[in-house]
């Protein structure tokens, strides 16, 4: 017994070792938040502050009108994952498991986009097709581009775990009447929960911090901004310098929601026994 | 086969659903026109949105104009480039470019092309300068401002280290001089200058190659030959090699950037510094200076001395957008016409916020009463240059070139000879490309005017 | 119904399945791909957008170096992922139960990947920052380094400075990613070893490496891929410095698409430099595929 304790001692004590290196730079970001801008260019080795400005988040929620983005980002962002849920786990289903004409094809030319990425340079076809399709101007034909753009990291993950979980089940289900899509639906959906919540983590992610395509999307509607789009916005609220304290405090609060979503997704990261179903 | 219809039916409904609330949130204005007007102006933020509430609950009523004053950050011409492309580009906007390079991207349009009642012609000043404000015999932009170049040092430093805080540096020589007292001895925790090359470009143009005419009469080209010259940047890019050799420039000078070096200075921690008129706003306001701040013309090599006027940056401050539909024609010209105002030009110079081009107004108006305004306003010694072409330039742009100069790369004199090389070829291409005209840039008989 | 029409059926449903994503790549990705590549020959002379042909590609290929260090830079700045896979799956293995103490573990060490790349570039000064490091001064302090270390001054400092922020910001999502492969392991398994006798290592090398081998390799080809078309933190953090040395392929792309400054974008060349970093990627994708075998798994 005592060998064991032991071992998960000296595992604890590597877990606070790598947590402590992983959170000293986000303590003097919390700390930083509250100094006051000059502060933070001249004194950014001293991690306490030498006064807690907490008017900083003060000025920070009212210049970006924190209440009003921040239903924005959570409207958009809800809306994006629903969508990218649904249409991810179905391509990835149909590819791990379907059969059909030109599937090869059309998978090689998925896994082509994963990599063909341009960067910055794509902004401007993506505007042109969202404007031909008269989306532009409204967070939704965000959400739209979003939804439909080929996400193969999520359609990837999706297949890969999808073919780790054994034929048979398929064949149980098939057995019993259900239908391609059905399977899907009613067997295969609840079995991949730790992928849904990834799938959710890994889009919440990307949404809620996405700059410069919500910045486009709502260039002629300001009042749709999202939270990130606004809270760049207030390194330009100072008057010829940043302001970098806004920004970070402003940074510090739209951070929340992810945190809140993270601890609330973690029980679907160790759902564990998934496996059992197949003796049932 | 009806789960699927349902599934579908959802996924392509949810974007319509969405389109019903981001469209809820339309609908303000009734029967006010919106005028968006996008600026980069953070400097007079304050004054500026004060006046435009003003302006909308008066005059603005009046006339059912409603103006939308947005303020942009650093990459502003990315976000008005990107606004046009999509259709939605503002009305009136700040041009972060030349005048070239924004007649050629379709952002702005000519001011004739409205019907302004000769109100361009009536100015009291020139208004129509070829290449800056004007393009191809139109003129596109009215001249508010000027930007002076100066050095701010800290008188305190200077006495703590025995320096006379009433003799700044004249010459460029005396800089390095005066670095190399203060940082030894200040025991390294203070030091001679602060030069912040990550602001790359910016550094090498406002801090370089703008501040290097009081020696030369002219910056990186020279009117008469009608070509590229870096030989002005020479003695200076010299002179912060050899900074760098004496060690006495604030460390860490390749990530420094110019809010940091700021900060710094206005700390107490810098000797000297270059700073643009628009830093008098910065170190009263912002980061406001601990330290009794000297300010002292840009110094000069020890060869040529203080012969030429140096340069005035001076170019045109609100342009009309490209996209504006003819129903709004009227309300924008209004909101321009406001914008160009001797009252609001008076405004912004009595707040200090800037240097008005336009005689009569500093003529009529109150001296602003500012730490360091008046010696950044004082430009008897300071005159604008004609312009430069601006070209595209293959591989290494020139702020590169003489920062691998600086890093020991190569020598100054090589930086000299790859930079005029690249930015002569690159004149070349476009003047057979027909992009240029090198009759709009040459003087044969240019004569920088000389010093008062 | 018959086998064929069941079959037939099954097809229909898993295309339309596809349909929603396939219908994107049409629109979205076609359009804007083909936009781009022909955007990489043409060159704007005066305001108009002129088709030259493989003009820039012949400058790329011959007469910019800079964009080679670029290259290079990218796959210098990916071996961090040497080091920050085989962290991710050990924080994974580590933190895979349902103890309290391990949600908390894991929220720090994923929170890294929410913070904007401003951010972490900001603190990331600070930390590296010349002139009162908090870096220097801990060195200094445990007797490594005896003077102050510009980490900006040099290519290679700024790389690692990249490539440190790189792995704080990314271990996190990766091992989460790690975690949800473990999901798919029973029990069972390690219950029955432990009751043969073998002890964790045992189980870790016998049980979950093989069984995640396939999920690894997703793991690992999204990590790859992501690392070199990265371009965020580089841009913020350095922004090339020194003098460009530190640039990668993507922010080569961004400078040259965006003008900073008053310099005047070059959006052809931008267009041709992405494309070519486009291909370098796929090219690594296909010869990473490959010699894994991932390509027979369709």
């Amino acid at each position: 017994m005592k060998k064991i304790n032991l071992q998960k001692v000296i595992i604890f004590i590597f877990l606070i070792m790598v947590t402590s290196v992983f959170l000293f730079p986000l303590l003097i970001t919390f700390f930083a938040s509250f100094k006051s801008n000059m502060e933070i260019l001249t004194r950014g080795a001293q991690v306490i502050p030498e006064r807690f400005n907490y008017e900083n988040y003060i000025k920070a929620w009212n210049i970006a009108n924190f209440r009003r983005y921040t239903l924005n980002s959570l409207y958009v962002t809800a809306l994006t994952i629903a969508g990218i849920l649904v249409v991810s786990t179905m391509s990835g289903y149909a590819f791990a498991r379907g059969k059909f004409l030109g599937k090869k094809i059309i998978f090689s030319l998925f896994i082509a986009t994963m990599f063909l990425s341009w960067g910055p340079i794509m902004i401007y076809p993506q505007i042109q097709v969202a404007r031909f399709l008269s989306i532009n101007n409204s967070l939704s034909g965000y959400v739209i581009l979003r939804v439909f753009t080929v996400n193969m990291t999520m359609i990837f993950l999706a297949k890969s775990y999808i073919d780790s979980i054994p034929k048979s089940i398929d064949e149980a289900a098939f057995m019993d009447g259900c239908s391609f899509f059905r399977i899907y639906w009613n067997i295969i959906l609840p079995l991949v929960k730790p992928i849904l919540a990834t799938i959710c983590l890994l889009t919440f992610g990307e949404t809620w911090n996405d700059y410069l395509l919500p910045l486009v999307f709502t260039m002629s509607k300001p009042e749709l901004k999202t939270l990130t789009v606004a809270v760049v916005g207030l390194k330009t609220s100072g008057q010829v310098a940043s302001s970098w304290n806004l920004m970070l405090s402003g940074s510090m609060m739209s951070i929340v929601p992810m945190v809140i979503l993270y601890f609330s997704m973690s029980k679907y990261f160790i759902s564990g026994l998934t496996k059992g179903a197949i003796k049932e | 086969m009806k789960k699927i219809m349902c599934i579908t039916l959802i996924v392509f409904l949810l974007p319509v659903l969405g389109i019903f609330a981001g469209g809820s949130q339309e609908g303000q204005s009734d029967d006010k026109t919106v005028v968006n007007v996008w600026t980069r102006n953070r400097h007079d933020k304050d004054l500026m949105v004060r006046q435009v509430e003003k302006f909308n609950q008066n005059e603005g009523k009046e006339k059912g104009i409603e103006i939308d004053y947005q303020i942009y950050g650093d990459d502003f011409i990315d976000i008005y480039t990107i606004a046009f492309e999509s259709g939605n580009g503002p009305d009136i906007m700040n041009l972060e470019e030349s005048i070239s390079a924004g007649v050629n991207k379709g952002v702005i349009q000519p001011l004739t092309s409205f019907d302004n009642e000769g109100w361009v012609e009536n100015f009291p000043f020139d208004v129509d300068i070829n290449n800056v404000t004007a393009y191809q015999g139109e003129v596109y932009s009215i001249p508010q401002f000027a930007f002076t170049m100066r050095m701010v040092y800290n008188k305190d430093l200077f006495e703590a280290v025995g320096l006379d805080p009433e003799k700044p540096p004249r010459t460029y020589e005396d800089i390095v001089e005066y670095a190399k007292v203060i940082t030894d001895k200040s025991g390294g925790k203070k030091f001679g200058v602060a030069l912040p090359f990550k602001w790359g470009e910016g550094f090498w143009t406002w801090a370089g190659t703008y501040t290097v005419g009081g020696g030369f009469g002219r910056r990186e080209f020279d009117y008469a030959e009608g070509k590229f010259d870096f030989s002005p940047l020479k003695p200076y890019t010299e002179m912060i090699v050899q900074l760098k050799k004496d060690k006495s420039l604030f460390p860490g000078a390749e990530g420094l950037d110019n809010d940091t070096a700021r900060a710094q200075f206005a700390e107490g921690n810098v000797g000297m510094m270059f700073a643009v008129s628009w830093d008098v706003a910065v170190f009263n306001d912002q980061f406001p200076v601990k330290i009794d701040m000297g300010i002292t013309e840009v110094p000069v090599p020890e060869e040529t001395g203080f012969k030429y006027k140096s340069e005035l940056v001076s170019q045109g401050e609100w342009w009309l957008g490209s996209d504006i539909p003819d129903e709004k024609k009227k309300a924008v010209w209004e909101v321009y016409k406001w914008l160009n105002s001797d009252g609001i030009v008076t405004m912004k110079y009595e707040a200090a916020k800037n240097i008005p081009v336009n005689p009569t107004i500093a003529k009529n108006a109150k001296a602003p009463d500012v730490m360091g305004f008046a010696e950044f306003s004082d430009v008897t010694n300071n005159k604008v240059y004609p312009v430069v072409p601006s070209v595209r330039v293959e591989g290494d742009t020139f702020d590169v070139i003489f920062y691998n100069a600086v890093a020991g790369e190569y020598s100054v004199d090589e930086a000299v000879e790859r930079a005029n090389k690249a930015y002569n070829a690159a004149l070349e291409q476009a003047i057979n490309e027909g992009a240029l005209e090198i009759s709009d840039y040459r003087i044969q008989d240019y004569k920088p005017t000389l010093a008062e | 119904m018959s086998a064929i029409q069941q079959y037939k059926k099954h097809n229909r449903q898993a295309f339309l399945m596809v349909l929603p994503s396939f219908a994107g790549l049409l629109i979205f990705s076609f359009y804007t791909i083909g936009y781009v590549i022909v955007l990489s020959f043409t060159k704007k002379i005066g305001g108009e957008t002129v088709f030259v042909g493989i003009e820039n590609y012949i400058r790329l290929f011959s007469r910019d170096p800079n964009y080679w260090t670029a290259v290079v830079n990218t796959f210098i700045i990916s071996a961090k992922l040497l080091v920050e896979l085989p962290v991710a799956l050990i924080l994974a293995v580590l933190l895979n139960s349902k103890m309290k103490s391990a949600n908390v573990f894991r929220v720090v060490i994923f929170m890294p990947y929410i913070l904007s790349p401003v951010i972490i570039a900001l603190i990331f000064s600070f930390l590296f920052a010349s002139y009162e490091g908090i870096v220097n001064n801990i060195l200094m302090m445990l007797n490594i380094s005896e003077s102050q270390i510009n980490w900006f001054g040099t290519r290679w400092h700024s790389l690692s400075v990249i490539m440190i922020a790189s792995v704080w910001q990314c271990v996190g999502i990766n091992m989460v990613f790690f975690l949800t492969a473990l999901q798919s392991i029973p029990n069972e398994l390690y219950e029955s070893a432990a009751i043969d006798g073998a002890n964790s290592q045992q189980q870790f090398f016998r049980i979950t490496l093989p069984i995640l081998k396939t999920m690894t390799r997703v793991i690992t080809l999204l990590a790859i891929i992501g690392t070199l078309k990265s371009a965020d933190l580089a841009l913020v953090l350095t922004n090339g410095a020194p003098g460009g040395k530190s640039e990668n392929m993507m922010t080569f792309v961004f400078k040259y698409f965006f003008s900073q400054g008053a310099r005047i974008p070059q959006m052809g060349y931008a267009a041709t430099a992405g494309s070519v970093s486009a291909l370098i990627i796929g090219v690594i994708t296909v010869v990473y595929l490959v010699t894994t075998k991932e390509g027979n798994e369709l």
